[in-house]
């Protein structure tokens, strides 16, 4: 099982598969049913979902780890001429690792490893947006050692911090007057600094609440390297070099609610808001700057944006549970701000999921997710470059469990 | 076993993903033809770019562009009157000077070049020699089905001309035809007409020397309107329907915009060139004790200062005063240009517009530009009421021209202006657009048709046309 997991763990091209360059793949039991769990736990992977309730397995060592495939297509028709293309986006293979330790009955230490933002996108090199975007690839991998601290039996507290390694690489043609195929390509990667954090309560027996907050964490991109290529009357216009620039991965606060209506059912809603307003421009900002190379300022302008989530758990038997569930994800991107570098329209999400119980220790979970992209009319109004857009994405997970 | 079977089906599932599907958007012709269009014009219509006529120019021609839209909607072939062999790859510049001699101009092309001073840059420069192309050029290859009768230099008193003498028409034209009837015998359901540019062109290019009656000259306004009205009314007379495009303003673009109308000098310069001018404007101090020359000498005085001083020019307008042996010579005001085949060797290195003036035919005058802009407004208000009265559409391509001067355009991710060579909107003659400029302006001959005559034709993706290219 971990031979075949490791060698995927290095290819980590991530979809943009939520508003801006969110994933929410994080847990392939809460995947399964809308990807909620803020409210009640399902195993290690509360330390990404709620770091409250990492005290409420009755285990001493629980460990999660999983894997997704993604496919996923979108289609631009450009509104000058209805001609339509499509992406060429590599498969994703986002992954996800928790283990949890109960140092008392009071006090649990967790270790998360997980990649909640990323976006690959490939409109190949010659296609209408060209000058926009040809291909991007961004990814940031989160690193979160944990705490959860129990109040008393109905109110527990989490916490973590998030160490996160940021990459990111563009490829876009260069709008220049001489010369038919010139490109740029900037390319750098940077570690930055957050937190997790939750409160759980247990209400009834068959209510409990969870709230949850994950910090904004700005990715800095020092020293990033863009590579330029002109014909040679521009050479000396664009000199190869290095660039600046800052990438925010927004906040989140999440509110959830479960239920347990009986010994087999449970269902569950939340609703996330992610603070995507603090994304307002791609800037990037060149050492070297000439009079045909200024700083590339690039707004962006996003608004916050809410999603919304409802899903239901049921118990077959002792060896099988299912679960299926909805959500409903805002596009954080304003019509005249809608760039085929992240192509995010408001997306409805669809899943289903089981878990099998092999033994008391191990056990397997999979789930399938078809995120349906609603077709938009955009259009990126800096560049004068806009049309229809629309996506389709299929995403399968696997993940196994095991405590002790 | 169970999660291993797992592990490869769930990816295998994965594959079958529904592909997003997008409607697919329905063109329409609306009320017009296209089975059947003639496109009637000058240079612009033609395909020049870059100072000649090429194969290239031709295929990317502004009816072409156009006409490969329509057929989405139900639009004909459009046959091209295209130059072969060396007339297509170099270019075929036509100029008067050169027509005695049979020789025709290659087109210009983005070169290195080394000027007076030794620097490096690179320039628009012509492609080869002059070359004996001109009877090539004028042979006849008449045909009946030319939908593109762009004709190079074509006035709008040319349209009726039977005697009218260009290489370009004598190619197209069967014995006897003038433009006009040429076009009317196509019996086209749709056409397009942009003429009127040479009317005020010719006379704009060479700083207004002509004045009104030279070949040069610029087009009386009533003998304009006269010839535009009664073009119209022979391109409709079948019913055709059509478009029809107005004339932009000639200072918005880079042949008058690009060359600088002064320099800068140091102090030491300015004392020199002052002390050089002394006599005349000493000269110009006697004048002025006549008092219906006081306001003439004095706009007359030639000064300079260290920093920015416009040039000095010939200006033969100036009351002429060699009897006091003093040249009919003035520093250029603002708001004046200087055209773009100012020669800048003369300027860097042979003292032209500080030491010695600029001859008057690289310059245009603010009362020239005055009449430029009379006729213009003239012209377009004539173009505008002939589109309403025969409800034609109607491409308003001074706007478009006026909004690249002034604050560009962005496209596809392409930032556009009027700037030669890096504006990337004009070709390197500095009048005519290149490849990406006509696009955008067959965009707007688009959108004009389409609300016109409730159509949807597709636009072009402007960024997907190449740009200017450096030659070896």
């Amino acid at each position: 099982m971990k031979k075949l997991l490791l060698p995927l763990l290095g290819i980590i091209p991530l979809l943009s598969l939520a508003g801006g360059f969110q994933v929410n793949l994080q847990g392939t039991k809460q995947t399964g049913m809308g990807h909620l769990g803020t409210s009640f736990h399902l195993g290690a992977s509360s330390t990404y979902f709620n770091p409250a309730m990492m005290g409420l397995d009755t285990n001493r060592f629980g460990i999660e780890l999983g894997v997704n495939f993604i496919t996923s297509n979108i289609e631009f028709q450009n509104s000058l001429n209805g001609i339509s293309e499509t992406t060429e986006n590599p498969t994703g293979t986002p992954f996800y690792l928790y283990a949890t330790y109960k140092i008392n009955d009071k006090l649990t230490a967790g270790l998360g490893v997980y990649t909640p933002f990323g976006s690959s996108v490939d409109w190949g090199e010659d296609w209408s947006g060209k000058h926009l975007i040809q291909d991007i690839s961004l990814r940031a991998i989160f690193i979160q050692p944990t705490l959860s601290y129990s109040i008393n039996d109905k109110l527990s507290f989490g916490a973590g911090l998030t160490i996160v390694d940021g990459a990111f690489e563009i490829n876009r043609a260069l709008p220049v007057p001489i010369g038919n195929n010139a490109t740029a390509n900037l390319e750098g990667s940077a570690i930055a600094f957050g937190f997790n954090a939750g409160l759980h309560f247990q209400a009834t027996e068959q209510l409990s609440i969870g709230l949850t907050h994950r910090s904004k964490v700005e990715i800095e991109l020092e020293g990033g390297d863009v590579d330029f290529t002109t014909d040679a009357a521009l050479a000396s216009s664009f000199p190869d070099g290095k660039f600046d620039a800052t990438l925010p991965l927004p906040a989140t606060t999440t509110l959830g609610i479960a239920y347990k209506v009986n010994e087999k059912l449970l269902v569950s809603i939340e609703g996330s808001f992610v603070e995507w307003s603090a994304y307002k421009s791609l800037d990037f900002d060149f050492e070297t700057e000439t009079a045909s190379l200024k700083d590339s300022k690039n707004p962006r302008n996003y608004e916050d944006a809410m999603i919304f989530r409802a899903g239901a758990q049921y118990s077959y038997n002792e060896m099988l549970d299912f679960r299926a569930g909805f959500y409903y994800d805002q596009s954080p991107i304003q019509d005249e701000y809608f760039n085929p570098e992240t192509p995010n329209s408001d997306n409805i999400g669809l899943t289903a999921g089981l878990s099998g119980h092999i033994t008391e220790r191990f056990g397997f979970d999979a789930s399938f997710l078809y995120i349906i992209g609603q077709e938009r009319d955009s259009e990126y109004k800096p560049a004068g470059f806009g049309g229809k857009y629309a996506s389709r994405s299929v995403i399968t997970g696997i993940g196994f469990n095991y405590s002790f | 076993m169970k999660t291993k079977n797992l592990l490869y089906i769930l990816p295998l599932a994965a594959l079958t993903a529904c592909e997003p599907d997008i409607d697919e958007p329905s063109f329409s012709a609306g009320s017009a033809d296209f089975a059947k269009t003639v496109a009637v014009g000058n240079s612009l219509t033609a395909g020049y770019q870059s100072g000649a006529l090429s194969a290239d120019g031709q295929i990317n021609s502004l009816p072409a562009m156009i006409a490969g839209q329509m057929k989405q909607v139900g639009g004909g072939d459009f046959n091209q009157p295209i130059l072969t062999g060396d007339l297509a790859s170099q270019g075929a510049g036509f100029s008067l000077a050169l027509a005695g001699v049979g020789q025709v101009e290659t087109r210009l092309a983005l070169k290195g070049t080394v000027d007076c001073l030794g620097t490096v840059s690179v320039g628009p420069v012509r492609k080869g020699p002059n070359y004996l192309g001109l009877a090539a050029l004028a042979a006849d290859v008449s045909s009946s089905t030319y939908n593109n009768q762009g004709v190079p230099g074509a006035k709008v008193t040319d349209l009726d001309d039977p005697a009218y003498a260009n290489p370009y028409f004598s190619r197209m034209r069967p014995l006897g035809k003038t433009m006009l009837t040429l076009a009317t015998d196509l019996n086209a359901t749709f056409f397009s007409l942009w003429i009127g540019n040479n009317d005020v062109l010719g006379y704009a290019t060479t700083g207004g020397d002509d004045g009104v009656t030279g070949p040069n000259g610029l087009t009386d306004a009533v003998i304009f309107q006269t010839k535009y009205e009664a073009a119209v009314t022979a391109l409709t007379a079948n019913g055709a329907k059509g478009v029809v495009a107005n004339i932009p303003n000639v200072t918005s673009i880079p042949y008058f915009t690009t060359v600088p109308i002064g320099t800068s000098i140091t102090q030491a310069q300015a004392d020199q060139l002052n002390t050089a001018y002394a006599p005349y404007n000493g000269g110009l101090d006697q004048v002025a004790m006549n008092p219906a020359l006081a306001d003439e000498a004095a706009a007359r005085k030639i000064s300079f200062t260290a920093g920015v001083n416009t040039f000095v020019v010939s200006d033969p307008s100036l009351t002429d005063l060699s009897g006091s042996g003093l040249p009919s010579i003035r520093q250029i005001k603002a708001g004046e240009l200087l055209v773009l085949t100012t020669p800048g060797d003369s300027i860097k290195c042979a003292m032209w517009g500080t030491a010695k003036p600029i001859p008057g035919s690289y310059h245009l005058r603010a009362d020239e530009i005055q009449k430029i802009n009379a006729a213009t407004d003239a012209y377009n208000a004539t173009i505008k009421s002939a589109a309403q009265a025969n409800g034609l559409a109607h491409v308003d391509a001074n706007a478009r021209l006026k909004e690249l001067a002034t604050t560009g355009i962005t496209i596809d991710g392409i930032a556009f202006s009027s700037a030669l060579v890096t504006g990337g909107a004009f070709s390197l003659d500095g009048v005519h657009p290149a490849t990406r400029g006509y696009a955008i302006i067959a965009n707007d001959f688009i959108s004009a048709i389409n609300s016109t005559y409730s159509a949807s034709i597709p636009k072009l993706s402007v960024g997907s046309y190449p740009t200017l290219e450096v030659e070896q």
